[in-house]
């Protein structure tokens, strides 16, 4: 299980995606412990491709569900089902399509900032378009992120 | 120059001071020179009991002359033998001792209201606390480097991965 490791295949791989959910939070100053890796995918058919490899190679299934049921990890599960919570090898990833409150890979592109960890460089959301995602989920997990995140927004603003 | 100067200056109140902007649809400078001609204003507004319009029209042409005459003969119309002298030499000198009021005297710039933005992340940042979490250490978490707080949570994962591993 390594972030690291996650965030570093995707990059080897050239995948095109944005880090959306908890790590991002993480990346933000918040305190909460994530432990799995949100993506914001481009769809495009030769990224969705390199995504397909690279998950295919980690063993990925969906996350939860009781080992040894069929699943095929190819480009058309991703047209099918463009949300996909996943176990792999590297530890738990989420892939979506599209990011609820901010849009698609693009928009999520648009609203976020390049950081840099692990010796690779990679897209976050920024704070304001994680705050737009996660009252836009309107989930209780998401909305109990929110005061944390809200003051985050007023203490970077200080500063 | 503050409010509160400016009307100290003028040798009025903040509220006509005020008002008179208002009415004569000027936006007011808080400089000297607004506070000479407002001054004037004043002056024949009540002194003489001019209306606002008139007393703002007159005090244009009176501080609009070239030079610095001692006095001023204005709002005679040709066709008018009537006319306003006023005797810039001792409005000038009366207002300078306003002004000079008005800078010593006429404190400083009150703090005023809190923007809206200060007051929203005031909001952000009690509701967080009720909410329960922990400012100071959101504070501390933020004088670290993104690189360092990703570090770290991917050290709390492994760790949290391999308890779930052994337990």
């Amino acid at each position: 299980m390594s972030f690291a490791s996650i965030l570093g295949g995707l990059n080897d791989r050239d995948i095109k995606f944005v880090v959306v959910g908890g790590l991002a939070a993480t990346a933000h100053g918040s305190r909460r412990v994530a432990d799995d890796v949100d993506i914001c995918y481009d769809v495009g058919a030769a990224n969705v491709e390199r995504l397909v490899d690279l998950l295919s190679m980690w063993n990925a299934y969906p996350r939860g569900i009781e080992k040894g049921l069929r699943f095929v990890m190819d480009a058309r599960q991703f047209r099918i089902t463009p949300l996909m919570t996943l176990t792999t090898d590297e530890g738990f990833i989420h892939v979506l399509d599209k990011v609820p409150g901010v849009g698609s890979y693009d928009d999520c592109r648009r609203r976020s900032m390049q950081v840099e960890a692990f010796d690779i460089r990679f897209r976050v959301l920024d704070l304001r378009a994680l705050i737009d995602a996660k009252r836009a989920t309107g989930r209780s997990k998401d909305i109990d992120l929110l005061p944390e995140l809200e003051a985050l927004l007023a203490l970077e603003a200080d500063r | 120059m503050t409010r509160s100067q400016l009307a100290i200056a003028v040798m009025a109140d903040e509220k006509w001071v005020e008002n008179t902007a208002r009415l004569l649809n000027r936006r007011l400078r808080y400089t000297v020179e607004e506070s000479m001609w407002l001054g004037l204003v004043r002056m024949l507004n009540q002194d003489l009991k001019l209306a606002l319009a008139v007393a703002a029209t007159l005090a244009d042409e009176a501080l609009g002359l070239e030079g610095e005459p001692a006095e001023a003969v204005v709002g005679g119309q040709d066709k008018s033998s009537a006319a306003v002298v006023i005797d810039l030499e001792r409005f000038r000198s009366t207002h300078a001792g306003a002004l000079s009021t008005a800078l010593t005297l006429g404190g400083a710039r009150r703090a005023g209201r809190r923007s809206a933005q200060s007051k929203r992340k005031s909001a952000a940042l009690a509701k967080a606390e009720r909410y329960g979490v922990d400012i100071d250490l959101l504070r501390e978490g933020l004088k670290l480097s993104v690189a360092e707080r990703l570090k770290r949570a991917d050290e709390n994962a492994a760790f949290i991965a391999n308890m779930r591993k052994h337990k």
